[in-house]
């Protein structure tokens, strides 16, 4: 309803009209107070803390953003950030391709099969992360794995998957193989909503199927394919979970601070400095919504959140 | 704005999303030095704590202590059983990095801490150092006449260098070799007493056909890498709880170089594996022969010998460490005291349960025979039950023989307050060093620059 209709109605109308007001305050009350709670004002507050600086000698004292200053120019912070980027640069892309590429094969392909390799695809999502990350720590393990018994029958060294050089190739595959069935599962059910006359007149004028794929099918579901970018986008920039798991097959070969999250996590309860935590964690955030008001400015036409 | 509202709380939420780590901390306030003052006495404050063990007498105070020993929960019931006045409270931890974590949360949060708590003594100095003084002096509850009962290495370990008292000393870790004697037999090779013969020993191994290694560079071994460099050179670390604000951090000395050089050519000549320590990987490869022989502390034993895919046929032996030459000291790695902590409900009943735990000859025998623990409490080291025990793991050899020698060359070593810090550091540089073959000289300068750098970031003078 617009303001200037609003205006000039009668005044039980508008009372009709505030009475839905606050039935829609009311109905959205459970989540603003749970967003309030542990979302805005822990924001709030860990902002808060991170304009203090403590130092074990003389504890806490006020000093204004000269943490963030500090973690802009901390070498370890920024290298644990050039990870990540390197990450996503590199997982991102990966991810997508095959989502979509199994979500268009799954949406061709019309058989008995169809169903079952959807769930094969997805089932990895529904293993929970820590395990997932475990169960590869294991197989990745160069004396007890089953790559090492595989290798092994065709005489061959085990590959270094937990080594300084194979440890980026080890966590994008434990990662895409952990997220793609989810991506493709969103990429699939965007799928079944294109109208399948389009197909048709498709065919009609001489499509091939590939040619429907990519030219038709792939455009329709821009809107999702922007979404399921920035979720991998904003998963991948604030990596933690897998690099924390595998650390404990390769101590050495991950450190503490290998992501900016895990160096937040060093920071906060390893090495006791809370504040400066909150700080890394604060900048950390401050870059993934950088990274994503420009990402989703480029794509501002496919998105469909701006017309 | 109804169009763009969607859009800001998403990007609200994705700023959100990462807070989760940085966000329950708050501003420290800073607090007297010199131990910490804060004595309570709140007997009743604890009757409705949650235990791992069942407390066997109804109606009395508790006492509550965090600790990660194996077969603690032994040591917990036969204080129980003696004692009618106080009961003990366990949570069980899962090992000493955890506890720390834990601890150090309890505080910021300024409850949730335990009464009594087991520290590494490589992480006391942590909680009595600047602002942060978290641990009670005993010496105000009498904890000088038990004084005598402890050897002077452990006793040195709970003063940290000052006229206070922090904690009673349990354990040490005698550093000796551990060897697999089935196979220096099957090769006939000789088991090494010098460095040199050690490294000649795992070359003739190789030689001879065996397909492990002789034993193990651990980059993250922590204090195993200290106690290597203590057989050359005096403390890397220096830090005194008397004075509080100042550290010193070495190196760069010739005898950290030397030890780090010959790691790094037994590595490169594959004479050794570079595993890190504390993996599953690790603890397999120990009992499955893969090493030849660990060099380590005794207290090792009481964590594998639980594990499986041990090889069929292992004969176990223990020996010296190898040194480097007749003026080569003993040395030690790791062990660990318990603490009163400032958060104690009930502060001198909690003094008295931590100066009576271990002081009973029913706990030292847990102690050693099931937690695998080297004692020191004199009495336990003293007795003949202790010199004459034979220990089934290492085919009834008597083990104390060889352990209580090293022991005894045993000081006590200083600590760094933010020794997890320097920890994670040093295994940085020693990976560089040892496993990556760069080198050493300049590894160490840039590790001594990084440690020295961060004292000083947290207001410390750099001696």
């Amino acid at each position: 309803m617009s303001q200037q209709q609003s205006q000039h109605t009668s005044s039980t109308r508008s009372q009709s009209a505030r009475k839905v007001n606050l039935w829609g305050w009311f109905f959205t009350a459970p989540f603003a107070i749970i967003f309030l709670l542990f979302l805005v004002i822990p924001l709030v507050y860990a902002f808060y803390v991170s304009l203090f600086t403590y130092t074990q000698v003389r504890g806490s004292t006020f000093t204004g953003l000269a943490n963030y200053a500090r973690a802009f120019t901390d070498p370890i912070f920024l290298a644990g950030m050039g990870r990540v980027v390197l990450y996503t640069v590199v997982m991102v892309p990966i991810q997508l391709l095959f989502a979509l590429l199994i979500a268009l094969v799954i949406d061709s392909v019309k058989n008995k099969f169809t169903a079952f390799s959807r769930l094969v695809v997805f089932l990895p999502y529904a293993i929970p992360v820590v395990i997932g990350a475990l169960m590869w720590g294991f197989m990745y393990s160069k004396d007890m794995g089953p790559f090492a018994t595989l290798f092994d029958l065709f005489g061959l060294p085990t590959p270094g998957f937990l080594t300084p050089q194979g440890i980026f190739g080890s966590l994008v595959n434990v990662v895409t193989w952990q997220w793609t069935g989810y991506y493709m599962v969103i990429l699939y059910s965007a799928l079944q909503s294109v109208p399948h006359e389009l197909y048709e007149s498709a065919r009609i004028d001489g499509a091939s199927e590939i040619q429907i794929a990519l030219k038709i099918k792939t455009p329709m579901i821009s809107s999702s394919l922007v979404m399921v970018t920035i979720f991998s986008l904003i998963g991948t920039l604030q990596f933690y979970t897998e690099p924390t798991v595998l650390k404990n097959s390769a101590p050495s070969v991950i450190a503490p601070e290998y992501t900016p999250n895990m160096y937040a996590q060093a920071l906060a309860f390893n090495y006791n400095q809370l504040n400066y935590s909150a700080t890394v964690s604060f900048a950390l955030g401050l870059i993934v919504v950088i990274f994503s008001i420009f990402f989703m400015r480029l794509t501002r036409k496919q998105s469909g959140l701006e017309g | 704005m109804n169009k763009k509202l969607p859009k800001m709380l998403a990007l609200i939420a994705a700023g959100c999303m990462t807070m989760s780590v940085g966000a329950c901390s708050s501003p420290g306030a800073p607090s007297a030095s010199g131990g910490s003052q804060t004595v309570s006495n709140d007997a009743s404050a604890n009757d409705n704590a949650k235990c791992q063990n069942t407390v066997k007498k109804d109606g009395v105070e508790k006492v509550t202590i965090w600790a990660w020993y194996p077969a603690f929960d032994k040591i917990v019931d036969n204080f129980n059983d003696t004692h009618d006045d106080v009961q003990l409270c366990w949570t069980k931890m899962p090992d000493g990095m955890t506890t720390y974590q834990k601890f150090s949360t309890a505080i910021k949060a300024k409850s949730g801490g335990p009464d009594i708590i087991q520290l590494g003594y490589d992480a006391m100095p942590q909680y009595v150092s600047g602002v942060e003084q978290h641990l009670i002096d005993l010496k105000q509850f009498g904890v000088e006449k038990i004084k005598s009962d402890y050897t002077e290495g452990g006793w040195n370990s709970v003063t940290l260098g000052s006229d206070a008292v922090y904690g009673v000393p349990v354990d040490a870790g005698p550093f000796v070799m551990m060897y697999r004697k089935d196979i220096f037999d099957k090769y006939d090779v000789k088991v090494p007493t010098t460095w040199a013969e050690y490294e000649q020993a795992g070359k003739e191994l190789r030689e001879k056909g065996f397909e492990g290694h002789i034993g193990n560079f651990e980059a993250n071994g922590t204090g195993w890498n200290l106690a290597l460099f203590a057989q050359k050179t005096d403390d890397v670390y220096s830090y005194s709880a008397s004075n509080p604000e100042q550290v010193s951090i070495n190196f760069e000395s010739e005898g950290v170089k030397s030890v780090l050089e010959y790691w790094q050519r037994l590595a490169k000549e594959d004479v050794v594996a570079t595993d890190d320590s504390f993996t599953a990987e690790w603890y397999k490869k120990i009992v499955d022969g893969s090493y030849a022989s660990y060099v380590s502390a005794s207290w090792v034993t009481g964590y594998i010998k639980g594990v499986s895919g041990a090889e069929e046929g292992s004969v176990w032996q223990v020996t010296k460490a190898p040194v480097w030459d007749d003026s080569t000291p003993a040395v030690n790695y790791g062990g660990s005291g318990i603490a009163v902590t400032d958060q104690a409900k009930h502060t001198e009943k909690a003094a008295q349960v931590a100066m009576e735990l271990f002081q009973d000859d029913k706990a030292q025998e847990i102690a050693v025979t099931d937690s695998g623990l080297f004692p020191t409490w004199v009495k336990k080291l003293d007795s003949d039950a202790f010199k004459n025990y034979e220990d089934e793991f290492f085919n009834n050899q008597k083990v104390n023989a060889v352990l209580a020698e090293t022991a005894q060359g045993y000081q006590g070593y200083e600590y760094l307050p933010f020794q997890t810090y320097a920890f994670d550091e040093q295994t940085k540089a020693f990976t560089k060093a040892v496993k990556d073959g760069e080198d050493v000289s300049s590894t160490m300068t840039a590790l001594d620059k990084t440690l020295s750098d961060y004292a000083t970031q947290q207001g410390f003078t750099v001696k």
